[in-house]
């Protein structure tokens, strides 16, 4: 496993890191990997805007980055426990285009819009998905007329390596305690 | 022809538990027994990267293991397979309206393929092959009540000669999961808990689970559940002894032990109807069946002869001893060898679920001790809420350094990556240690016109031993000082970018809001160092007045000679063209009514807006929308060109919106059909950003000034006040 060395804010919501170890690198983040091969950079900037609402990415946190050198034989934890969940469905003929949609608060949220091109197979990366989501996803097909056909349901568990924690800490100088307090 | 439902794929596996003969029932969990079903067991999940179009993927051999399989067309009408890691098969004949088996050069590996559609085959159609959680094999997850308890589930499967021919010489046994060892470096007692050792290494078995401990003459000495393990050591718990079936018994030095899913199965002749008994719920057990654990063909289950069309119920239990520890992907393995068109196949069944626990659920906290936390190591405190807290210990004499971190745990045993501290340093005496920050120099307020005003400061790092690494900009717009005891400031980062040629320093220059006229400006700027919160104590404030505001042009002009006459005016115009990028010869270009968004000869987008003529409104590009939000850091502009293709528009720093004319695709997060209005600036650009929004402006030949008509906000939301017109051809734009 490669060490990181050091981890430095250099805007406002972005990271420097830098590491050590065996070249190759392959650095991971959010079930993706960031870049790999023979390459031997040491460095990395980057925003903490995952990829699913930057508006709420925590700017005092850096996104947890996961290296691996040319020591590891395991997976990244990263591949083991993806956030990224593939949504596949064979294409109806009658069908012109298809929503896929995410359930969120109990309505359907349209995350894609594919067109039916006659390719048989289609499928949907989701972005990185939250650690315990019990999620509910479906594809609509529509025809010509923008009439909906009836949805393909999916639920599945998204298990993974939870998120860093939105915490402030505090050390109390008179009790000697260090705390950890969620940040509003 | 390799044709369907011969061979390997003689023998099919189909749940149980539809409400009629050979009806849907597509739920891997209520397979309950009865009648089968026409639904077959998954057995590997294949996901088609590129696929060719008129084939769709009917069956996927468990033989085929995990991992990328290809699909490749050698003509318009024959394909071949190469299963993951194998070799290619021979080659098949396919025509519209055929279902065929396509085998690797190992024939247990194959799959089972239909075509629909007379267009001539092509290509290569990679099938990414991977196991499935809760199948019928895998059940369900257990929950963290049940896996204290303890719990029993079981379920069925169909086994069916669904070919013309039958299927004989069916055995059927438990997989293993790991490397089989002898016990030569210890065993377990009679009865309760113990150690099972071996000379051999256990390093590929799973880090908890079953194992099944046999005599040198394989015989079964006893199953047990190990609660953890080393690379030579099983743990085994009282609870974790005479498991499935078996009775605890002291082991030999000569026994071998086989890592097993926690399964055994049974086997169940069907009625004349071809039905085999119903449970109740998936914790109720079969009655009259004979349950087996065995390892091997030889011992395994045996079905003399399914003859074409005939069923045989295939029963499953999983047993979850009381106190089982938690388990984020655990897998069951049935193995299958059956005879079909007089040639041995082997077949695997695998499945695979969770086992929760919820005191896992929770944040741990980690503190190196003038040193990065070990992150490997026991946390030095958890809780299943925040706040946590742990004790900081001082020193004897001198300063102690403290790095925290704290992660999240969840219920399957899975933790955070997350591994930047927070540094704390104490004395002897436990007060904390907070070495002051130097104040910014040059901190200077400057209205530069418009309502724009500027702030600029330096910071040297060199001065500090534990150095800032943030500025915080307090300021207010009321001719009040800020005070930083009590208002909340602008933060940010120092970032590297801005160190200043032959000196250690860092600069500021930041921008406020565009400020109406008047307004009294007093800043403080202030060093801040993130890991303690402390900041340089300086509370000098600088100020400034704004002192102009740029004006909307004014509108309707007319002028008159006496009360007679008026002049005529040409009308006020423009032409500009604005680069992006000279070199590329990427551009805007705006004339009146009309902003165009040029890469050399390729014309990217046209946005029209002319307030006395609304009808020619819109946003004109031959390119689609795709609702893909977009991030990551950008260069610090509106617009980033990446190549003469591919571009980025901005919004404070991050990328909000790639055009890639290549895939033919403008991406941002969502379409919004709203106002710009409260966005708008008269600013004299085709792109401009404004109040964490880039704005598209467009030269309004009616009023003669600059109206925003598209506005890409934070979010990478795309709000427009002009329709959306997307064309074929740029010939047909307005």
């Amino acid at each position: 496993m490669a060490t990181i060395t050091s981890i430095t804010k250099t805007g406002a919501r972005s990271w420097r890191y830098e590491w050590s170890g065996a070249t190759p690198f392959r650095v991971y983040l959010n079930g993706e990997l960031l870049f790999g091969g023979t390459t031997t950079d040491t460095a990395l900037e980057l925003d903490n805007a995952s990829p699913r609402d930057a508006t709420t990415a925590d700017p005092e946190e850096p996104p947890a980055l996961e290296v691996l050198d040319a020591n590891d034989t395991t997976d990244a934890q990263n591949v083991t426990w993806t956030p990224r969940v593939t949504l596949q469905w064979r294409g109806s003929t009658d069908a012109h285009y298809y929503l896929v949609q995410e359930s969120v608060d109990g309505a359907w949220v349209t995350r894609n819009y594919q067109l039916e091109s006659g390719r048989g197979y289609y499928q949907y990366d989701s972005t990185a998905l939250d650690d315990g989501e019990s999620n509910d996803w479906r594809v609509v097909p529509y025809d010509l007329y923008d009439v909906a056909g009836s949805g393909l349901p999916y639920q599945f568990l998204v298990v993974r390596n939870p998120a860093p924690p939105r915490i402030s800490m505090e050390y109390d100088q008179t009790t000697g305690n260090l705390t950890a307090r969620a940040r509003v | 022809m390799a044709t369907a439902l011969t061979r390997s794929d003689g023998l099919g596996i189909y749940h149980t538990g539809a409400s009629a003969r050979g009806g849907t029932q597509r739920n891997a969990l209520a397979c309950l027994g009865g009648k089968r079903a026409a639904t077959p067991m998954t057995r590997l999940a294949a996901l088609m990267r590129n696929p060719i179009p008129s084939l769709l993927i009917d069956h996927v051999a468990g033989a085929n293991g995990t991992g990328d399989g290809l699909i490749r067309a050698l003509s318009a009408t024959t394909l071949a397979y190469i299963a993951p890691g194998g070799a290619i098969g021979p080659t098949v004949t396919i025509n519209d309206g055929d279902t065929v088996l396509l085998e690797s050069a190992d024939d247990d590996k194959a799959i089972r393929v239909t075509r629909h559609g007379s267009t001539a085959l092509a290509g290569e159609m990679t099938l990414n092959l991977m196991p499935a959680f809760n199948n019928a094999l895998g059940m369900s997850n257990i929950s963290s009540a049940a896996r204290v308890a303890g719990r029993n589930d079981y379920a069925s499967v169909m086994l069916r000669a669904h070919g013309a021919g039958s299927i004989t010489n069916i055995a059927i046994w438990i997989g293993t999961l790991g490397t089989t060892r002898t016990t030569d470096a210890g065993q377990l007692g009679a009865t309760g808990a113990g150690t099972i050792t071996t000379t051999g290494s256990f390093a590929d078995w799973p880090d908890a689970g079953w194992a099944h401990v046999r005599t040198a003459a394989s015989a079964t000495r006893e199953i047990v559940y190990y609660t953890s393990r080393t690379a030579t050591a099983l743990t085994v718990p009282a609870t974790g002894r005479a498991r499935l079936g078996t009775s605890a018994a002291a082991g030999a030095a000569d026994d071998t032990v086989a890592s097993v899913p926690g399964l055994r199965i049974a086997i169940e002749a069907p009625d004349a109807n071809g039905d085999i008994q119903v449970i109740a719920s998936s914790t109720t057990a079969p009655t009259g069946v004979t349950w087996s654990t065995a390892l091997s063909s030889i011992a395994g289950l045996t079905i003399a002869t399914l003859a074409s069309g005939a069923n045989y119920g295939l029963w499953v239990h999983r047993e979850i001893p009381a106190g089982a520890t938690v388990d984020g992907v655990a897998e069951s393995l049935i193995k299958l060898q059956y005879t079909a068109d007089a040639v041995v196949f082997t077949e695997s069944l695998p499945g695979y679920w969770r086992m929760a626990d919820d005191a896992l659920d929770r944040y741990e906290i980690f503190l190196g001790v003038d040193a990065e936390p070990d992150l490997t190591a026991t946390p030095n405190g958890n809780s299943a809420t925040l706040p946590i807290s742990a004790a900081l210990t001082p020193p004897g004499s001198g300063t102690r350094e403290y790095r925290a971190v704290v992660r999240k745990r969840n219920r399957y045993n899975v933790t955070g990556l997350n591994r930047y501290s927070r540094l704390f340093a104490i004395d002897s005496t436990g007060a904390t240690v907070r070495p002051a920050l130097t104040a910014p120099a040059d901190v200077s307020v400057t209205d530069l016109g418009g309502g724009q005003v500027t702030i600029q400061a330096k910071y040297f790092p060199d001065s500090d031993t534990m150095p800032a690494d943030t500025w915080a900009i307090y300021w207010r717009a009321d001719g009040v000082n800020p005070d930083p005891a009590t208002d909340t400031p602008v933060t940010q980062a120092m970032a590297t970018s801005g160190q200043f040629f032959a000196t250690p320093g860092i600069k500021l220059h930041y921008r406020l809001a565009a400020q109406p006229k008047g307004a009294d400006i007093r800043v403080i700027v202030r060093a801040r160092r993130s890991l303690d919160s402390v900041e340089s104590a300086n509370v000098t404030a600088s100020t400034v007045t704004v002192t102009s505001l740029t004006p909307g042009t004014p509108t309707r002009r007319q002028a008159h000679i006496g009360t007679a006459w008026s002049f005529g005016f040409a009308p006020a115009t423009i032409s500009e063209t604005i680069y992006v990028d000279q070199s590329q010869n990427i551009r805007f270009e705006m004339t009146p009514g009309i902003t165009e968004f040029w890469s050399g000869s390729t014309l990217i987008f046209r946005m029209r807006y002319d307030s006395a003529a609304p009808d020619s409104h819109g946003f004109w590009t031959i390119y689609g929308i795709d609702q893909t939000q977009q991030s990551g850091t950008a260069s610090d502009t509106p617009v980033e060109v990446i190549s003469a293709t591919q571009f980025y528009v901005t919004v404070a720093g991050i990328r909000r919106m790639k055009i890639d004319t290549v895939t033919g695709k403008i991406s941002f997060s969502a379409l919004q059909q709203a106002a710009t209005r409260a966005y708008s600036t008269h600013t004299a650009a085709a792109v401009a950003e404004f109040d964490f929004h880039t704005l598209f402006q467009v030269w309004d030949p009616a009023t003669f000034d600059y109206q925003t008509v598209a506005a890409l906000d934070i979010d990478g939301i795309f709000k427009i006040s002009i329709p959306w017109r997307q064309r074929q051809t740029t010939g047909e734009f307005e």
